[in-house]
């Protein structure tokens, strides 16, 4: 079992040299591998932008969004390489190897996958072919590309045909064969397809009518000329007849007496037998327990919920793997003791299904046996009786606010912290910094009516977002929850509504204050959720956690809004954490450069951890993205790199 | 002692053919007359404004089905007008109400005027048809000319529409109430995409609200309001494209109160019931937010 284990190990050192190796090599051929660069997409796009770009230009700005993507896909098996190989040195499991080698199988088959980089590429391309600005080289080029483009049509066209046909949709199937064929005029099998489907999807034979029997007539002309008592009373004993007499019985109102005549028929073969099948379903009783099963289906998630909170209650009556994870981190000590608690509050959890079946219900059956039940289920949950409601006002259809939350083409506001402000790349900061009073921060809105708001003249609001634009680029300032060029474009936006007239303010902005007490509370009851404030309070995995930090923006950038501050070189925060088994811990973290360093106290002794960014450091991030992560506490010392890619390094 | 395979099938072969050649013609009631006249007859109460119409197990509608079976019927006895017995009155009338429940009103109103020349227990109903079905073909079709202008074919559209409003409202609580409700609705969809063609996006807007407050409980709300999105979708892009090529600023107010519109349309047609409806909304506001987060990002 050792031997094995060694050579487990001795793979992953190899798969570690040999990607480490394969990592640096790519980098030497590569020359622009520096981080905090901006990528080649974005220098692209911004060559896209400038008009008019000659042949050449747009071939390199088309190459440059290749070599990118090759690039990112370099990265990321190199990445993955590493971290397998490392896991193999550590003696990981064999499903665990089995696991990654697969990824990395993965990744090496999509290395030559076509990507989204080769649609932009063209897209490069063809506005040079159209002006009449090709040269040669792009020609050739633009013919490699565009005949990927259409292998890749084409094997869609194949996979879509053939699996088509397999499900028996021959319409489809002989739709797609022709599609394939016009990509592909010459295939055999395309051609084949097209005309099994055309076979396939012939009518059958029309059967020949059965001649009129001679009591036929007087019983149609009684069901057409809608004489029912005449036609229930024809005394025939043929399945066709049975049925007419059931239909006559069921339109003159016998309800009863017709369902159990077609109930009965319904054992017949053919058509008879289907019709019968079908209608004696009454639509009533369909109704009834689609309410029923509705209403049983949020007993089972409420007990749920009650017990384990809103994820048991969301997935735990299910037999999935969610449905297991679910259990498994529901049934904690520190969840299950917020049991009684839920309970004596008479925790809830949102059924929209139980709210649509009560809706349908009261649509279909306004006076069925559990209409009261389903209104007094709308009203509790304060949903309308009709869904459409909110679209109507006194019979008048009136579109309601969309909820969907999209962005807005108008200029979103722009949040500068007090350290942006001072920074000195922001010219007339001091004038702003008195209009910031005590608030952290403050915003910059195109109009405003808030009584503090201070009017920002013309040409000092467009010198301010020029600085503020100028010191984003050189990175003196840094993005807050948005990325730098999503902020760079902001700033634009705000230009343009300037020069279209607009007014801008600036006004004192200060994130809400310590949590409510009733989103506490509501933390408390349920689980994976964060209440945010000066100090986070947050619950995942059973597991409570308190963080303050200082050196750095203290909130979450609101929402329709975008924010700059200025990361100091040293950061961080004081924490505490209250772990399942009752243990307390409190400690500090700082960080530097992306390097960070953390000290705990717990009752198991005094921990320290420092995690060094090497990749980042030796500028290698991009494709070596390598973390060294050093642990000293009263049990030794242990090291352990890891591999994980930088968000921030991509912006 | 081995015997071939073919000898031991023997004695099944007098099963095998009864098997093959199934019951007499005339006991098959698959396609009788009575089984034909019963489906059409427990489906021509059913309200096909508010509900889709009855598919038979093949998936076809069964007025269109109905119709074939008779037609089939009525081809194989070849009995001349002048000959026909109670069979062929019964085929004939029953094939005027297929008709007339497929839209066929000239066809329909023909077949019931057959049917009450010919006179039997249903020749008064037949009759009273006719004026219906005169009524109703009245109405339909095309234009007798090609529209000379854009302004002619909506003024052509609005006599339409106020035409079935005026029926529709004549025949209220009238078993062809449903029929002149499909017709208004049509015609008014029509019209709809008329207003856009030829006038504004924002006359479309007005109209399909229109549209779906005279409809509201159309089977068809649904689809009117990812109609009614697609229209302030489609609004909302031309006011962009307006302003690109007039070099002006873009009235962003105006444009996010379309854009929002679009949304709100889709999100409540995203509210119904039927999961393909649904999927087409959920699909219409994913392609839209696509569609937006490319414009936020493509700032000159």
């Amino acid at each position: 079992m050792f031997a094995r284990r060694n050579d487990a190990g001795r793979v992953g050192v190899w798969v570690v040299a040999v990607a480490a190796a394969a990592g640096l090599l790519v980098l030497l051929l590569q020359s622009d591998a520096h981080a905090g660069q901006p990528t080649a997409a974005e220098l692209a796009a911004v060559l896209a932008e400038r008009a008019p770009l000659s042949g050449e230009e747009r071939l390199d700005a088309a190459d440059a969004v290749l070599r990118s993507e090759q690039r990112r896909r370099m990265r990321s098996l190199t990445s993955t390489l590493l971290a397998t190989g490392w896991k193999l040195a550590q003696g990981a499991s064999p499903s665990k190897a089995a696991k990654n080698a697969v990824k990395v199988a993965r990744q090496v088959v999509r290395l030559r996958e076509r990507s989204a980089a080769e649609d932009q590429a063209l897209d490069l391309l063809e506005s040079a072919i159209a002006t009449d600005m090709a040269t040669p080289l792009l020609l050739e080029r633009h013919a490699k590309l565009l005949e990927r483009e259409r292998g890749e049509r084409l094997e869609r066209r194949i996979q879509g045909a053939e699996s088509a046909f397999e499900a028996g949709e021959l319409r489809l199937a002989g739709l797609r064969a022709k599609r394939w064929l016009a990509l592909d005029p010459d295939s055999v099998r395309a051609a084949e397809l097209l005309e099994l489907s055309a076979r396939r999807g012939e009518p059958e034979p029309e059967q020949h009518a059965p001649p009129v029997r001679d009591w036929e007539a007087g019983l149609a002309l009684a069901l057409l000329a809608e004489k029912y008592e005449r036609a229930a009373e024809f005394e025939r004993d043929e399945p066709d007849a049975r049925l007419a007499r059931a239909v006559a019985e069921h339109l003159s109102g016998e309800h009863e007496r017709a369902r159990a005549r077609l109930e009965r028929l319904g054992a017949e073969n053919g058509s008879v037998g289907k019709l019968a099948r079908r209608w004696s379903d009454s639509p009533e009783e369909r109704i009834e327990s689609e309410f029923e099963r509705a209403r049983r289906r949020y007993g089972t998630r409420r007990a749920l919920g009650w017990l384990g909170g809103e994820r048991l209650s969301a997935s735990g009556f299910e037999l999935s793997r969610d449905s297991a994870r679910a259990w498994r981190k529901s049934l904690s000590v520190s969840n299950l003791t917020s049991t009684p608690l839920r309970l004596y509050r008479r925790w809830e959890v949102e059924d929209p299904g139980m709210t649509e079946a009560a809706q349908g219900y009261l649509r279909l059956a306004p006076e069925g046996r559990h209409a009261a039940e389903a209104a007094a289920w709308l009203a509790r949950v304060g949903a309308p009786i009709d869904p459409r409601h909110r679209a109507w006002d006194d019979g008048r259809f009136v579109l309601p606010r969309a909820r969907t939350a999209y962005r807005s083409l108008a200029p979103e506001p722009l949040l500068l912290t007090r350290a942006v402000l001072e920074s000195e790349t922001i010219s007339h900061g001091a004038a702003l910094q008195a209009a910031l009073g005590d608030a952290p921060a403050l915003r910059l809105v195109p109009r405003s009516l808030a009584p503090d708001a201070l009017p920002l003249a013309a040409r000092h609001a467009r010198a301010l977002l020029a600085d503020l634009s100028h010191a984003l680029q050189q990175q003196s300032v840094d993005p807050h929850g948005a990325s730098r060029r999503e902020l760079l474009l902001g700033v634009r936006r705000m230009e343009l509504a300037l020069d279209a007239g607009l007014e801008v303010v600036a006004e004192p902005w200060s994130p809400r204050g310590v949590a409510a007490l009733g989103s506490i509370q509501q933390l408390l009851l349920t689980d994976g959720a964060e209440v945010p404030g000066s100090v986070q309070l947050a619950r995942e995995d059973g597991r409570l956690a308190l963080d303050r930090g200082f050196g750095r923006a203290q909130f979450d950038c609101p929402s329709d809004t975008l924010c700059i501050d200025r990361e100091r070189m040293l950061s961080g925060s004081l924490f505490g954490r209250v772990e399942t088994d009752g243990e307390v811990m409190l400690g500090a973290r700082t960080s530097f450069s992306r390097a960070s360093l953390a000290i705990e106290f717990s009752r198991s002794g005094p921990q320290a951890s420092l995690v060094i960014p090497i990749g980042y450091w030796l500028q290698i991030d991009r494709w070596v993205p390598l973390q060294a992560h050093l642990a000293v506490s009263l049990g030794g010392i242990s090291v352990d790199p890891s591999f994980e890619t930088y968000a921030a390094a991509a912006d | 002692m081995r015997l071939p395979v073919a000898a031991l099938l023997l004695p099944l072969l007098p099963l095998a053919a009864c098997q093959t050649a199934g019951p007499p013609v005339a006991e098959r009631p698959d396609h009788s007359l009575t089984l034909i006249v019963t489906e059409l007859q427990m489906h021509l109460r059913d309200d096909t404004y508010r509900a889709f119409r009855a598919r038979s197990g093949d998936g076809r509608d069964v007025f269109q089905q109905a119709l074939s079976r008779l037609e089939r019927l009525q081809s194989q006895r070849a009995v001349p007008q002048d000959q026909w017995g109670s069979v062929d009155i019964v085929i004939e009338y029953a094939r005027a109400r297929a008709l007339e429940r497929s839209r066929r009103y000239l066809e329909a109103m023909a077949s019931y005027r057959r049917v009450a020349q010919v006179g039997s227990l249903v020749a008064g109903r037949a009759a009273e048809a006719v004026a219906v079905m005169t009524r109703f073909a009245e109405h339909s079709g095309p234009p007798a000319e090609p529209h000379a202008s854009g302004e002619r074919e909506i003024e052509w559209l609005d006599a339409r529409v106020s035409g079935w409003d005026a029926l529709a409202r004549q025949l209220s609580g009238e078993s062809y109430e449903p029929l002149a409700l499909e017709e208004l609705e049509a015609w008014s969809m029509l019209r709809v995409d008329a207003l856009l063609r030829r006038r504004s996006a924002q006359e479309a807007i007005e109209a399909a609200q229109l549209l779906i407050e005279r409809h509201r409980t159309s089977k068809l709300h649904a689809r009117h309001l990812l109609r009614l999105g697609d229209l302030h979708a489609e609004a909302a892009r031309r006011e962009h494209l307006r302003s690109r090529v007039e070099q002006k600023a873009l009235d962003t107010a105006r444009y996010d109160g379309l854009l929002d519109g679009a949304f709100a349309a889709y999100e409540l047609a995203g509210e119904e019931r039927r999961p393909g409806l649904r999927a087409e909304a959920a699909k219409k506001i994913d392609a839209l937010l696509a569609a937006q987060r490319r414009m936020v990002s493509d700032v000159r």
